[in-house]
């Protein structure tokens, strides 16, 4: 039943995509309690005063580095660790990654917070490799499920590569707005049409995820989640509150397409313009710095060198 | 001159909802009006006829003199902004300065024109040093603002507003309403407001129009419209507060003549004055 994930490397590639969406949406939920904070700590700010999430966070070098060459970083580091054959090397970029978060000045917390999603999945990924195989080693009482060696062994390899992808990502977007990456993604012609909705699909995070809290709490205010409530009967109300978001969604799709026809909008040209700038010697030698750790890195998981 | 005018306007849905009818409905240009309905009573349809959002079923709408059809859409929408009501649905760009700068884009000026209006409109909202926050970071006074913004940058003749009050508190409502005056008083332009608050438009608008099921139940000055009270309230609607103590003065303490109520605080503190002064003679 489970054999497609065995496939090698692709189906990590795959997990990691999934991955990198859990990731844009726990950055932002983070960036939104940031910014909850310090509008509670700043009441009487004027309207110039208000924080900017969206600020970049200039502090390191790691943030100054242009976006470009760390998306190319990013994106080779990943391929690298789901490469990978030898789980204690995949280990590697998961350390590599805490310790530049902590250079960036990062948040450790928020940054393990944004792990705990792709952790989520990589234990599911995980847990199902451990079910094949052809040696034997334990059998689930009741269940009659019989656990195997290879499983074991893959389990742990698919959970590190996962765990380190994510932290690439997660360091990825821990150093660089979003808007930054898109100006980048915008530089290597990946379609505007993608880039778009992409933008469109992060302004909209914030609000969907508001319009969630309310029909959450709406259900909250009368019982929908109290302990005399079922378990299934809270499962039903957890898919009302998905169904609703998803109706409410297309009506303000519908809305923001009326706003954008409404001021002239004919669907001919991009929605929104992406800068770039000239890119730095300094910047490029450090990707070519990191490329190669991930060619090496390679090497000696392959035991090359 | 008429800045938009409908003959026999009607919409139907395509579910059979008959949204609005027959509506004959006209503002002059220069002139502040607003639409006054119950939910429902098809003010949202009607105002977006006015930007070819909706077409008709049947009937025609006129924009400064101009039948609206689909070919000439994009000029109408240069000449008639829309603000929603809900500032979300509009402001859909990365910082508030882009999104001010959609429609000039689509309107194909060049990027110093566009860059023109983008700080002209920013300056005319009180939106200066704002331009590079995302939206999503604005309260709720200057979302509505960047989106007024996002209109004035095309340089539109016309001003449409949803409820643009709503969900405002009362401070950051009486500002959006200032802007609103000073756009109508400096700019000349004409302001089409679809709401629901009674005692705000008095204060705003030379005419008033009640919608009621999709058809316009009387249309005219407000001191006309609010002398009207029974027919106010049989569409679900009320009188502004300081009328309604007026009326009940008069009603119940027969404190004054059949002189017309006031309508806005201004007016009922003259009427008051004017009362003690003959009380001391």
């Amino acid at each position: 039943m489970f054999e497609w994930l065995q496939g090698d490397p692709v189906n990590g590639m795959l997990m990691t995509l999934g991955f990198f969406i859990f990731l844009i949406i726990g950055r932002n939920l983070k960036l939104r309690q940031i910014n909850k904070r310090e509008k509670n700590a700043q009441t009487q700010a004027t309207d110039h005063d208000l924080p900017s999430a969206d600020a970049p966070k200039t502090g390191s070098a790691l943030h100054r580095l242009d976006a470009r060459v760390k998306f190319i970083c990013a994106i080779t580091a990943v391929f690298g660790a789901v490469a990978l054959t030898r789980s204690e090397y995949a280990v590697i970029p998961i350390i590599v990654c805490v310790v530049l978060a902590v250079y960036a000045h990062a948040s450790l917390k928020g940054y393990f917070k944004r792990l705990l999603y792709p952790t989520y999945v990589a234990i599911v990924v995980a847990v199902v490799q451990l079910f094949v195989g052809t040696h034997v080693v334990a059998t689930i009482p009741y269940l009659g499920w019989n656990i195997y060696m290879e499983g074991i062994t893959f389990a742990i390899l698919i959970f590190a590569r996962v765990l380190a992808a994510a932290s690439i990502l997660n360091l990825l977007i821990t150093v660089t707005p979003m808007e930054t990456l898109l100006d980048s993604l915008a530089w290597f012609r990946v379609p505007s049409v993608i880039l778009d909705t992409t933008m469109l699909m992060y302004r909209y995070i914030s609000v969907v995820s508001d319009e969630r809290a309310r029909i959450y709490k709406a259900q909250q205010s009368r019982c929908g989640y109290t302990k005399s409530v079922s378990v299934f009967r809270k499962l039903g109300n957890y898919g009302t509150v998905g169904g609703m978001l998803l109706v409410k969604s297309f009506d303000r799709a519908l809305k923001v397409g009326d706003a954008m026809v409404s001021r002239g909008y004919t669907g001919t040209s991009s929605l929104f313009s992406y800068t770039t700038k000239k890119m730095e010697k300094k910047d490029i030698a450090i990707g070519v710095l990191v490329v190669l750790a991930v060619v090496a890195l390679l090497l000696a998981d392959l035991g090359i060198i | 001159m008429k800045a938009i005018e409908t003959i026999n306007l009607s919409h139907t849905y395509p579910d059979g909802t008959k949204a609005i009818e027959n509506i004959n409905f006209s503002v002059e240009k220069g002139k502040n009006i607003a639409i006054l309905g119950p939910n429902g009573a098809g003010k949202s349809t009607l105002l977006h006829h006015f930007n070819g959002l909706l077409m008709p079923t049947s009937g025609k709408v006129n924009v400064l003199g101009k039948e609206v059809n689909k070919q000439n859409l994009d000029e109408i929408r240069q000449k008639v902004g829309l603000v929603f009501q809900d500032p979300d649905d509009q402001l859909f760009a990365r910082t508030v300065a882009l999104d001010v700068a959609f429609g000039p884009t689509n309107l194909k000026l060049s990027k110093a024109e566009i860059e023109q209006r983008v700080n002209w409109a920013l300056e005319v909202t009180d939106l200066k040093g704002l331009e590079n926050k995302s939206p999503s970071n604005l309260s709720g006074g200057q979302k509505r603002r960047a989106s007024i913004a996002g209109v004035l940058a095309m340089k539109p003749e016309i001003i449409i507003l949803d409820e643009p009050m709503s969900n405002l508190d009362p401070k950051t409502s009486s500002k959006v309403l200032k802007l609103l005056m000073q756009l109508n008083k400096e700019l000349g332009l004409t302001l089409i407001i679809a709401t629901h608050d009674v005692d705000l438009v008095p204060l705003f608008a030379d005419e008033i129009c009640i919608l009621n099921k999709g058809q316009i139940l009387m249309q005219g000055p407000p001191q006309e419209i609010f002398s009207q009270a029974d027919l106010i309230r049989s569409v679900d609607l009320r009188l502004p507060r300081i009328t309604h103590l007026f009326e009940i003065l008069n009603k119940e303490d027969s404190l004054r003549g059949d002189k017309q109520y006031p309508l806005t605080i201004g007016e009922a503190r003259r009427e008051i004055l004017e009362l003690m002064e003959n009380k001391k003679e």
